[in-house]
């Protein structure tokens, strides 16, 4: 029984590569996306002032959706993170959904959270020295001195938990769909379907929306505490 | 370069240098994926709504400018109307004195005629009278005289005769005219 990513090493030169299931399905995933942002933007000039195809009320809800969330979490000032978070929750949603394609989500590969997470740091930190200024090192000395280390073992926290958070519940459920199919198909019956129902859909959408508002969070709050 | 095939296999979590090459491979793919969306689906889509949402916006403020000026329009059409509404009554008004004061003219004028043909009515019946007065007397002293040409003739001397004439027109003299 595996429940791990396939891969296949590859020697370039001097290097070896490690090209896994989970960069592939990346790959398609982001193949998807890219080819449906094409038909999007082939479309977007026969777009009508007033929607009357499903098509255009689906395209503006997801953008217009995302955008009042990133005001709403953030401020109208910082409305441009739309930009980011919409990819970023499109590509974790896609890939949470990707189990019922039969794929292994990349998001139950550590290098592929850690990946999201590390770019939700570098935004918190970044966004936290242009506001901030000298103010954001000055946070770090807050309320005393001695708990600076205690601080940044904080900062570092914040992409742990958010990556191990999201790998950890893909994982578990590309381990618990991974058991269930070992199930001879006479007994299991309709089963897996329900458990994709819950693992896949639920908990996709759910750790999906969990991960892009935490890091809007984190971000609103570094700017809110050094702005 | 030639790539040579290694091995395959499988992994759940591994703490190493792979791990590092994925997070950097998975990185770059993220920011690719971030990219391309926002260029082409994020940022026109977005564009696309602002430029409705302004379009509806400007239309709404032109409509509302539209309507307050047809109000001001309205407000300055009964304006007006009221001031016709004024000058006409004052010009009414002032036709209404005009006739009284010419109705008045004309009454005074036509009183005023009136009481001059009275007046020279009046006159032309005295004169009348005078005329009258004085044929009767004219008759009165023809119808003497021929009295008197008879009784002279029959019986009296020349100085009754005399006498009566100047007694009869002593009397007319004394006659009031009666109309």
């Amino acid at each position: 029984m595996d429940f791990g990513s396939q891969y296949i090493e590859l020697q370039l030169g001097s290097f070896t590569l490690r090209l896994s299931e989970t960069i592939i399905t990346t790959w398609i995933i982001m193949a998807a996306l890219i080819i449906f942002a094409v038909i999007v933007r082939s479309k977007l000039k026969k777009f009508e002032e007033v929607p009357k195809s499903g098509f255009q009320n689906v395209v503006e809800a997801m953008v217009e959706v995302m955008d009042s969330f990133v005001a709403g979490n953030m401020g109208d000032k910082y409305r441009y993170f739309g930009n980011w978070f919409f990819g970023v929750f499109a590509f974790i949603l896609f890939s949470n959904l990707s189990g019922l394609l039969g794929f292994r989500a990349p998001t139950a590969d550590l290098g592929t959270t850690a990946a999201l997470a590390l770019t939700t740091f570098v935004l918190i930190h970044f966004m936290g020295i242009v506001t901030g200024k000298l103010g954001y090192f000055k946070s770090y000395f807050e309320p005393v001195p001695f708990l600076v280390p205690l601080n940044i073992i904080s900062e570092i926290a914040t992409p742990v938990s958010l990556s191990f958070r999201l790998f950890g519940n893909l994982l578990g459920g590309t381990i618990i769909m991974g058991l269930v199919y070992t199930i001879p198909m006479y007994i299991r019956l309709w089963v897996p379907a329900f458990l994709h129902i819950y693992f896949d859909v639920f908990a996709g959408c759910l750790q999906t929306f969990i991960f892009v508002m935490l890091s809007m969070a984190f971000i609103g709050d570094k700017i809110a505490d050094t702005d | 370069m030639n790539s040579v095939f290694l091995s395959v296999g499988s992994y759940i979590l591994t703490l190493d240098s792979n791990l590092l090459v994925d997070i950097g491979i998975q990185l770059i793919n993220t920011c690719i994926l971030c990219f391309v969306l926002s260029k082409l689906l994020y940022k026109p889509v977005l564009n696309f709504l602002k430029n409705r949402k302004a379009k509806i916006s400007g239309e709404l403020d032109d409509a509302k400018a539209k309507l307050e000026e047809a109000d001001a329009l309205l407000a300055e059409y009964n304006k007006k109307l009221a001031e016709f509404q004024n000058e006409r009554a004052a010009l009414l008004d002032e036709a209404n004195k005009e006739a009284n004061v010419n109705r008045q003219l004309i009454i005074d004028a036509a009183k005023q005629e009136a009481s001059e043909i009275k007046a020279r009515a009046l006159l032309q019946i005295e004169r009348e009278q005078e005329k009258a007065r004085d044929r009767v007397r004219l008759e009165i002293i023809r119808v003497g005289s021929l009295i008197a040409d008879r009784f002279v003739a029959e019986s009296l001397t020349e100085d009754r005769q005399e006498q009566l004439i100047n007694d009869v027109i002593k009397d007319l003299g004394d006659v009031k005219w009666q109309s």
